[in-house]
């Protein structure tokens, strides 16, 4: 769903008033939301309601939300150290061959 | 400059890729050279010619030979387009003969000068510093590898190392580089068709064919005598490795990529290794990196 900016200009500042569907469709789009607990305190709805409507319009709920960043990180944390072990690795192949070479000039 | 440099009995190589025949002959008077393509040398008052045609050594005892000086200053000077060229080099010697010659051989260079002149311009070689590294050895610094066995077949010698998580264990030399068979080719070939070919000569008729009176003959022969000198190698090679059970089999020298063909026959997993004429000349090299740089 494309949103026109129009309408983002439109939208009441928070905690003024009670959000339309609309308009939570559209603040959340734009703006993302950091927990339930605080959309629904920026749309002035229930947290049951917020519940409902992420389910409704497949917004990740937070605890969704929080999965996907845990494993965003790990894969992060993941691919360094894969990163750190070939990296160790290979540095250890280096040292080995390096180690033999000198072994051979002391021959 | 630090530099690689393989002075093979057949040919000298440097890791820049500098490659020439090992030989030498003295320049004759008024000599011209049509070609524009010798490289005329003048060394302690005489003028030679590199690298076409002459005798070659025919003995593993490198720090010896007389030509050697010559050569491997000839590979600097070829490089270095200063007057005056500091090297740092790193040479090399059959495997089995390097405790014996190894010290005798940087001695020859260590702390020296030489004046050198190359197609009339005069130039100075300082050795600054000298390293001897084993032949074959050096080859298995070009490849990724921790576990191999390398098999470096020259003109002269065929220098093979076993290499376990990085380190020399085992090593040998036998004397069965491609001279040899040349020699034999060559005997064969002036016998069957009354012909002067020289060892020189068979490479080239190896790899494009030979014609007599105009003619193109039939040299299958030859080839066979190049499978069964192979397969000689590998055998003597067999008694003394364990070829089946190393990960890597490396392929390396001039004379390697010659006979590749006939060696993957005998063991499958056998591999050339990257430029495998420089390879030895750029394991030097790296040598010369880690102890120079």
């Amino acid at each position: 769903m494309e949103i026109d900016p129009k309408l983002i200009e439109m939208l009441p500042r928070e905690n003024e008033r009670i959000f339309t569907e609309v308009e939570a469709y559209i603040y959340i789009k734009t703006k993302g939301f950091k927990s339930e607990n605080n959309l629904a305190k920026c749309l002035s709805w229930s947290r049951r309601k917020v519940k409902k409507f992420l389910k409704l319009h497949n917004f990740c709920t937070e605890n969704e939300q929080k999965m996907n960043n845990e494993n965003v990180e790990n894969s992060t944390v993941y691919s360094e150290s894969v990163q750190k072990v070939s990296k160790k690795r290979t540095e250890n192949g280096q040292d080995k061959k390096q180690d033999g070479m000198l072994g051979i000039l002391n021959m | 400059m630090i530099l690689g440099i393989d002075k093979g009995t057949a040919f000298t190589k440097n890791n820049k890729g500098e490659i020439f025949k090992s030989v030498l002959r003295r320049e004759k008077i008024n000599e011209i050279d049509l070609n524009n393509s010798l490289i005329h040398v003048g060394w302690e008052g005489e003028n030679y010619i590199v690298g076409e045609n002459g005798q070659y050594e025919t003995n593993l005892d490198k720090a010896h030979h007389s030509n050697t000086d010559i050569l491997v200053c000839t590979s600097i000077a070829m490089q270095s387009s200063e007057q005056v060229t500091k090297a740092k080099i790193v040479l090399g010697v059959p495997i089995a003969e390097y405790k014996k010659q190894k010290e005798m051989l940087k001695n020859r260079f260590k702390g020296k000068s030489f004046q050198i002149s190359i197609n009339g311009i005069s130039k100075i070689i300082v050795f600054e510093e000298v390293e001897v590294f084993p032949e074959g050895a050096g080859a298995f610094y070009t490849a990724d590898v921790l576990d191999a066995i390398v098999i470096d077949i020259g003109g002269l010698s065929v220098d093979v190392c076993s290499f376990q998580n990085g380190g020399l264990n085992h090593f040998e030399t036998y004397e069965q580089g491609t001279f040899r068979l040349n020699a034999e080719i060559a005997g064969y070939l002036n016998n069957r068709f009354s012909t002067k070919l020289r060892q020189w000569d068979i490479e080239m008729i190896m790899d494009k064919g030979l014609s007599v009176d105009g003619q193109r003959v039939n040299i299958e022969s030859a080839y066979e005598l190049e499978k069964f000198h192979t397969e000689k190698i590998i055998n003597d090679i067999k008694l003394d490795f364990d070829l089946k059970t190393v990960p890597n089999v490396l392929i390396a020298g001039g004379g390697g990529a010659r006979l590749y063909k006939h060696i993957k026959e005998q063991i499958s997993h056998a591999k050339l290794i990257d430029d495998p004429q420089l390879a030895n000349a750029k394991g030097f090299a790296k040598v010369g990196e880690k102890l120079w740089k």
